[in-house]
């Protein structure tokens, strides 16, 4: 039981976990955006005064790639993140459709038993009515049963009022489900987007460290044997 | 209990072996599903049931009212609070339950962030630089230059894919973007209307009390009236016919049927235990039949069967005229619209009358019922 109650709380917890978790990746993913974003943006100022085998050159685009390698893949991890989430609250969007699908039907339930109630109080009012006739004294009783069948009949009112804003929840629930299910899709796409867009840079700066090395192989064609790092 | 190393239950193992967000996620998912669950209309359908048994010609005796009454009075009254509170606790829970399950909606989501927002910036200026560069070589025969060319046209080729590859990613940025201010917009209306349910479910909430507090004090004059009228019977009882002491023997002024109106009109309930029927089981059924001095007859019938599947409810509406012969039949028209005839049969005893109906089908809906109903 104890067990049970823990995991309860744990799960109460969970929601916020993952929105904490998020926030976390998103911020790791923000400064490994930064970082990369300063050293793209400096590269060419950097080297224009290199020589072509300047090894400070080839390790500046290394350093340029590896930083663009971070931040697409602490993208990657905080959309794979969003992704999770977002299947868990379109998941609790569907849950409340179907629990408001149930909610009309009991809805009618209510109002057939108010119904129900209504036909029994009559009974009793047709009964005491017969009863005033010998028992005037009962005519106050009789008033105040006719109150309560009113009052019967007002709930009975009231429900049906409840079932047309439950129809009109129900239909916002709907729509709530479809948009999280098309953001889920749209964050699908995104991250389906960004796999492409890594595969890229890797290529971009993969050729444009292979065209430092040719300027330094054409500049230099023999060079002296590499010392080992 | 031993505080050894502790060893999760075997029954804890498969959920462990998940990762932490993995373990957080299935939480969560339990959680939603316990809190979706539904709130049991059992205690106050019992109440309800105990409060309708408790005496069910309370205020046709309430006419010849003797020592005794004041006490059933009571009795009824306690069956009728705890009726009453019961179904306001249920109300309150539904109301509470659907507060609860639709919290969700409270939360509002982040706006999406965005991350390097100079990339295409940057990718453009390297496009730039790649293709002047490219102009300055233009067509010199150099080998050593054309090598750098090819170098520069493959740079070109990859930048011009990594910029459609931007463009796509970002073209997708911005309908996550699109798709999470609609989902915001959807998450707000929602968030509307369920207040307004809500609302509505509290104040049904607050009828519920009302109608106890109404049962109270009913039940509270009418003990009164009850003890009013017990010291009155100085006169001796025997003396004077006491006029009609049963209600249900009612003597119509023109009776067309057979047998008397008496044995049709009324109101009639399906006992509770070793009830008669035939097809689906009812739970219970309620009958109310009136008959007006034109021999014209309206009547409703309320009952709940032990269904399967579908919907168990079923209420419909009959009128008509009665006719010349034992066996009533009169066309219905149930809540839902559905058209089609009842029959009331007057069964072996004067109290008890048999009901055989039968409506146009419709999905999940009962539509025949045949059964003995008791005279209340």
């Amino acid at each position: 039981m104890r067990r049970v109650a823990f995991l309860l709380l744990l799960a109460a917890a969970a929601p916020a976990q993952v929105g904490s978790q998020l926030d976390s990746l998103a911020a790791t993913a923000a400064r490994a955006s930064a970082n990369w974003e300063t050293l793209a943006t400096g590269l060419d100022a950097k080297i224009a005064r290199m020589l072509p085998c300047d090894p400070r050159l080839t390790q500046a685009i290394q350093d340029v790639s590896q930083a663009s390698q971070a931040r697409l893949a602490a993208r990657n991890q905080y959309l794979q993140a969003a992704l999770a989430e977002s299947g868990q609250d379109t998941e609790t969007a569907r849950l409340a459709v179907q629990a408001g699908q149930t909610a009309a039907r009991e809805l009618e339930t209510d109002r057939a038993e108010a119904d129900e109630e209504r036909i029994a109080v009559e009974g009793q009012l047709s009964d005491l009515s017969d009863s005033v006739k010998l028992r005037p004294a009962l005519g106050d009783a009789r008033t105040q049963l006719e109150a309560i069948a009113a009052k019967i009949a007002a709930r009975s009112t009231a429900i049906q009022s409840q079932i047309a804003r439950r129809a009109a929840l129900l239909t916002a629930l709907n729509n709530l489900y479809q948009a999280r299910q098309a953001r889920q899709r749209a964050l699908e796409a995104q991250l389906s987007a960004l796999s492409l867009e890594t595969l890229r840079w890797t290529d971009y700066y993969a050729v444009r460290l292979a065209r430092a090395r040719t300027e330094c192989d054409i500049i230099n064609p023999n060079p002296p044997a590499r010392r080992k790092q | 209990m031993t505080r050894g190393a502790a060893r999760p239950h075997p029954s804890w193992r498969g959920f462990l072996a998940f990762s932490q967000p993995g373990r957080a996620a299935v939480l969560a998912a339990i959680l939603t599903v316990c809190a979706f669950a539904a709130v049991s209309r059992d205690p106050y359908r019992q109440a309800y049931r105990a409060w309708r048994e408790a005496d069910p010609t309370l205020e046709r005796d309430a006419a010849a009212a003797g020592p005794a009454l004041s006490a059933a009075i009571d009795r009824v009254s306690n069956q009728a609070a705890r009726y009453s509170a019961a179904l306001a606790e249920f109300f309150a829970r539904v109301a509470s339950d659907q507060e609860q399950r639709l919290a969700f909606l409270n939360r509002a989501r982040a706006a999406e962030p965005k991350f390097a927002p100079q990339a295409a910036q940057v990718v453009a200026s390297e496009i730039a630089s790649v293709r002047h560069s490219l102009q300055v070589y233009g067509n010199d025969p150099d080998p050593g230059i054309q090598q750098v060319r090819g170098m520069l046209d493959r740079e070109n080729a990859a930048l011009a894919a990594l910029a459609s590859a931007l463009d796509g990613e970002q073209k997708a940025a911005a309908q996550v973007e699109s798709a999470t201010n609609a989902e915001e917009q959807a998450r707000l209306k929602s968030l509307t209307q369920s207040q307004d349910s809500v609302t509505l479910a509290r104040q049904q909430v607050s009828e519920a009390n009302q109608e106890a507090a109404a049962w109270s004090e009913y039940y509270r004059t009418l003990s009164n009236a009850a003890r009013g009228v017990a010291p009155a019977p100085v006169t001796p009882p025997v003396t004077t016919p006491a006029p009609a002491p049963a209600p249900e023997v009612r003597v119509p002024s023109a009776t067309i049927t057979p047998l008397p109106l008496a044995r049709y009109a009324g109101a009639w309930t399906y006992p509770m235990s070793n009830g008669l029927f035939h097809g689906l089981e009812p739970e219970f059924v309620d009958l109310v039949v009136h008959e007006d001095e034109n021999g014209r007859v309206d009547g409703t019938l309320f009952g709940r069967f032990k269904v399967s599947s579908g919907d168990p409810v079923i209420r419909f509406d009959f009128s008509g005229e009665f006719q010349n012969k034992r066996d009533q039949v009169f066309p219905l028209q149930t809540s839902d619209g559905a058209k089609g005839t009842v029959e009331l049969i007057p069964g072996p005893a004067f109290n008890l009358l048999e009901i055989d109906f039968e409506t146009e089908p419709k999905p999940g809906k009962v539509r025949q019922g045949n059964f003995m109903l008791v005279k209340k």
